[in-house]
């Protein structure tokens, strides 16, 4: 008999393959259970990475969360694939700047392009760029940089593990909170709008501090 | 062809019973043959924003698990002739309909009416999953409040999730000089927000209270623009281009003066 979700081991790491044989509540039933008989089995904080293309976005993100409430975090099969539909902002001099060299090149970007609504969670191992908004509700956790080309009025994360290079721009940046490292800002005021943020604008740390700068200004800095 | 819209929100009070009970005599009047679907179980009130509390025998809860046949639980209502309620049980809860006997209830109400408008309860859980498992169009209710755009765009994430891409909304109770003080959020942020196509800018109005109150939705008020916004609303379902009402007209002669210079 053929197994639905099967762990594998190799040189990389611990995988988890899930097959799109059954459907998807069928696979997390079977997941949970297999989680729960082999609690004792997978020492907590092991990383595991999923690979199954057939679930959606969501679907991951829920898998992400079922590993974690047993201790474990997933995170997806790297695939050149992901390369191909990135948007063609992202190669402009600008915006690589923006990303932490040395982020860029371990993890690749994590490419969204939709809203990030109230209730829905992403998390990703490298960097994230949204093609949408980020709505209040929402959270996007990045180990690297996290970019919204649209605007961001939810929970970001920036550099969740500790980097506080990592920084978090938007066309439209005004976040219920923004975190970056282990520094946290929050908005200073409840409901901002639109006109609040008109231009894009970057937040880095410095100096313990999380600070916002338009990010045409920057630009003039470093040329 | 028959169409089959849920009307939803999450947050409870933004008008969804109203809107539903609203669109469907927009639409009856216009000569469609509408029924109108209440899912909100144990907690129905679309009977009495139409006036038919009194004549209801049966209801959907009884349709589902066989005890009559749908034609006996249909309220005919008593001035629009082509327009018909389901409602559910009061006595029951939300558990006693699932999404494929609604499915199953809808498909045999298609071949005899051209809309069928479901009211959604309140919140996420079971009942919110039946209600929209039948549907073609989903409305979302919302109102210029914090509370209820945040819970609107959660209803959104979930209906996108369940597959329902085909999603418009309702901005109901806008009073113009809040929006215009600052102290309920813009037209603009709301869109900008949620994302979806906005059909309806409804006011604020007393009269939608006192219809309710009678029994007779408020559409049918010529004078009220409520009713005027609901009758947009309905002519942009049936694919006509209405411009949005201007709230500005009850507005203060100062306030549109502060208007044409910005402030």
């Amino acid at each position: 008999m053929r197994e639905e979700v099967v762990f594998k081991g190799s040189c990389s790491g611990l995988r988890v393959i899930l097959a799109n044989t059954v459907t998807y509540d069928k696979i997390k039933e079977m997941l949970r259970l297999k989680l729960e008989s082999s609690r004792q089995f997978f020492k907590e904080g092991t990383v595991i990475a999923l690979d199954a293309d057939w679930l959606d976005e969501v679907q991951k993100q829920e898998m992400t969360h079922l590993f974690s409430e047993y201790g474990l975090v997933l995170t997806q099969v790297q695939r050149d694939a992901i390369k191909e539909d990135s948007s063609p902002e992202k190669s402009t001099p600008q915006e690589d700047m923006a990303l932490s060299q040395e982020m860029a090149d371990e993890v690749e970007t994590m490419i969204i392009n939709q809203n990030i609504r109230n209730g829905q969670e992403v998390i990703a191992d490298g960097s994230i760029v949204i093609n949408g908004n980020v709505n209040p509700g929402g959270t996007v956790i990045a180990r690297g940089n996290i970019e919204v080309h649209g605007s961001c009025r939810g929970i970001v994360h920036a550099g969740a593990f500790g980097d506080e290079n990592a920084t978090v721009t938007a066309e439209h940046l005004i976040p219920i909170q923004i975190r970056i490292g282990t520094l946290v800002a929050r908005s200073p005021q409840v409901n901002m709008s639109k006109e609040d943020a008109p231009y894009p604008e970057v937040a880095r740390a410095k100096d313990g501090k999380i600070i916002l700068e338009a990010v045409a200004e920057r630009r003039e800095d470093n040329e | 062809m028959s169409e089959i819209i849920v009307v939803t929100s999450g947050k409870g009070g933004v008008g969804k019973t109203t809107t539903t009970a609203n669109i469907g005599v927009g639409f009856a009047k216009r000569g469609n043959r509408v029924v109108l679907i209440d899912t909100d179980t144990g907690l129905r009130n679309l009977d009495l924003l139409l006036g038919l509390e009194n004549r209801i025998m049966y209801d959907l809860v009884d349709v589902v698990t066989g005890v009559v046949p749908y034609k006996k639980a249909l309220v005919r209502h008593k001035k629009y002739d082509n327009l018909y309620l389901l409602p559910t049980s009061q006595i029951r809860d939300k558990s006693s309909v699932t999404g494929e006997q609604l499915i199953e209830v809808c498909n045999k109400l298609r071949g005899e009416f051209d809309y069928i408008i479901i009211d959604c309860p309140a919140g996420i859980e079971q009942g919110f999953q039946t209600a929209i498992a039948a549907a073609d169009l989903a409305l979302v209710v919302t109102m210029p409040e914090v509370s209820a755009v945040r819970d609107a765009d959660k209803i959104i994430g979930e209906l996108n999730r369940a597959e329902k891409d085909h999603i418009k909304l309702i901005v109901n109770r806008i009073r113009a000089h809040m929006v215009e003080s600052g102290d309920m959020l813009n037209l603009a942020d709301i869109n900008d927000i949620l994302a979806i196509e906005c059909i309806g800018q409804v006011p604020d109005d007393e009269m939608v209270v006192t219809s309710t109150n009678r029994g007779d939705p408020v559409i049918s008020n010529k004078k009220s623009l409520a009713g005027q916004a609901y009758n947009n609303i309905v002519c942009r379902l049936c694919g006509e281009q209405v411009p949005f009402l201007d709230f500005q007209r009850g507005m203060s002669f100062v306030g549109k003066i502060k208007r044409i210079f910005g402030l």
